[in-house]
């Protein structure tokens, strides 16, 4: 299954996985080799593991759909699956509100502060943290994955930046 | 004092740590359950696209969502007849030329309006605008006219410069296909899109797009292509069906607020008829307001349960912004707690 991965990206090439080749089986291949990456991407984005694990599998069967039409599966589904996390996290953020969601396991401190913090922020400056943080895309991936410029791209990551150091520093009345 | 690069590695332990946490599981079994349960896959690229003409043709494309503020229309399309409809039953809009009807339910608290609708030949675009009992008329708007209220992002910052013809343009690789957003701006200062979508690997005509910007902009006549009225039936009706997309427009003549919706829809009757407006009522408890998911990448159907205010979304638009969107037509209200803002 890990035929696809060639690249440090976890999410680019697919190569093998292109839709040219049809059907079932690459899509298999694609999703062994990608669901767990993808299942921590929307983790990170949405706090939420199951959601997380169904936001993937809502990403796959859309991209079951365009197969015909996704030349690169691999940041096709990516884009999906930030799309979709995002979404998920904006509908729980309007839910809870200033709620963060419970972390059902004992961390250090420093990582149970920063997760909480990274909850408040709001999604698109989240997605924007995550991709570049965790995946460490580039400015210009960030903008694709998030479908916007470059500019706003970096934009948001430096605003979630300066928002969670406010926060760690003390500084922010809304902490 | 915390450093910003105290922050970077902070976010870099944070991260690791909760993924490392996370053990997905196989779930390849559950995935080929529901693979089961869909459409088959989208022709590829390479397989030969019929003409899209008349209704018998799935509506798949093409959507083009204008944004007027009322008071400056002067676009002069005609709305389809319609049955009168009753609240909370299902209306009937029927097309011109009888065809075919559109299934739209309307919510008990709403206030009577009328939606039209049409698809253009050569290619199906949709435009949908609302008529009010008193004769006025809106226009179904964009995400992005109404990001002028809610965005950080100007057209500049979403498109760069705009072109010579003053458009700003962007191709986009929406999950539905190639996309085109042409985004123009009015003699008052007001924004519209125009927005093509493509979602079979057709090429569709630019120039179309551009001539429908064109004429909105500049207050013209649509063009001729535009006056071909024909009807979303195969959306509605069930037939084949590749990606079937819907549209329409709710409004309430007490705010300066107007949505469109452009669902993409599975089952019509469930996704349009049912699910955004049960799931409002179904998630609206104590607070007068819900919003549901449809289907397609940043979809969204949201309404306020007391009727107050509309419905928006847009097809293939970021989700959260288009929730902030709904969420700003509330606050547009002063006085109106349930949305505070985001941080």
């Amino acid at each position: 299954m890990d035929e696809h991965a060639t690249s440090t990206d976890p999410f680019v090439d697919g190569a093998e996985a292109g839709p040219d080749g049809g059907g079932a089986p690459d899509l298999e291949g694609l999703y062994r080799d990608r669901q767990g990456d993808l299942v921590r991407l929307a983790f990170l984005i949405t706090g939420s593991y199951p959601v997380a694990e169904e936001v993937v599998q809502d990403a796959f069967v859309k991209l079951h759909r365009a197969w015909g039409q996704a030349h690169d599966p691999g940041p096709y589904v990516r884009r999906i699956v930030v799309n979709e996390a995002r979404g998920r996290l904006r509908r729980q953020a309007v839910e809870r509100r200033h709620v963060p969601p419970p972390i059902p396991m004992v961390l250090p401190h420093e990582i149970d502060e920063t997760w909480a913090l990274l909850a408040g922020l709001s999604p698109r400056r989240r997605v924007a943290l995550v991709l570049r943080y965790y995946l460490d895309l580039s400015i210009e991936d960030i903008a694709d994955a998030m479908e916007c410029r470059p500019a706003t791209a970096k934009s948001l990551i430096h605003r979630g930046l300066a928002s969670l150091r406010r926060k760690l520093d003390g500084h922010d009345p809304r902490r | 004092m915390v450093t910003t690069h105290d922050v970077e590695q902070r976010l870099r332990r944070t991260m690791q740590a909760m993924a490392d946490a996370a053990e997905p599981a196989d779930l390849w079994p559950d995935l080929t359950a529901r693979l089961a349960a869909v459409p088959a896959p989208a022709r590829p690229p390479e397989a030969p696209v019929a003409p899209r003409r008349g209704i018998r043709r799935p509506v798949v494309a093409f959507a083009v969502a204008f944004a007027m503020v009322i008071a400056t229309l002067g676009v002069g399309l005609v709305l389809h007849p319609f049955d009168a409809t009753e609240p909370g039953e299902v209306a009937r809009v029927v097309s011109r030329n009888d065809l075919a009807w559109i299934p739209l339910y309307r919510p008990p608290e709403m206030p009577a309006y009328d939606v039209g609708f049409t698809n253009a030949l050569p290619d199906p675009i949709t435009l949908a605008l609302v008529r009010w009992a008193d004769g006025t008329e809106t226009h179904a708007s964009s995400g992005i006219f109404v990001r002028e209220w809610v965005s950080e992002e100007t057209p500049d910052a979403l498109y760069g410069a705009p072109a010579d013809d003053g458009f700003w343009e962007n191709d986009r690789i929406s999950e539905a296909g190639p996309m085109l957003v042409l985004v123009g701006q009015r003699g008052d200062g007001s924004y519209f899109a125009v927005q093509g979508i493509w979602t079979d690997g057709a090429l569709i005509d630019r120039d179309l797009v551009r001539d429908v910007a064109r004429a909105i902009r500049d207050a013209e006549p649509l063009p001729p292509a535009f006056r071909e009225w024909v009807d979303v039936t195969p959306a509605v009706s069930g037939e084949s069906v590749d990606d079937p997309m819907w549209y329409f427009t709710a409004a309430t003549p007490d705010h300066v607020v107007y949505g469109t919706v452009v669902a993409r829809i599975v089952d019509p009757r469930l996704e349009v008829a049912k699910a955004p407006w049960a799931c409002s009522v179904a998630a609206v408890g104590t607070v007068p307001a819900a919003w549901c998911w449809g289907e397609g990448g940043g979809t969204m159907t949201w309404q306020i349960a007391d009727g107050v205010a509309a419905t928006v979304s847009s097809y293939d638009y970021p989700a959260d912004e288009l929730m902030a969107v709904a969420e700003s037509m509330v606050l547009m209200s002063p006085d109106d707690p349930r949305f505070p803002p985001e941080e």
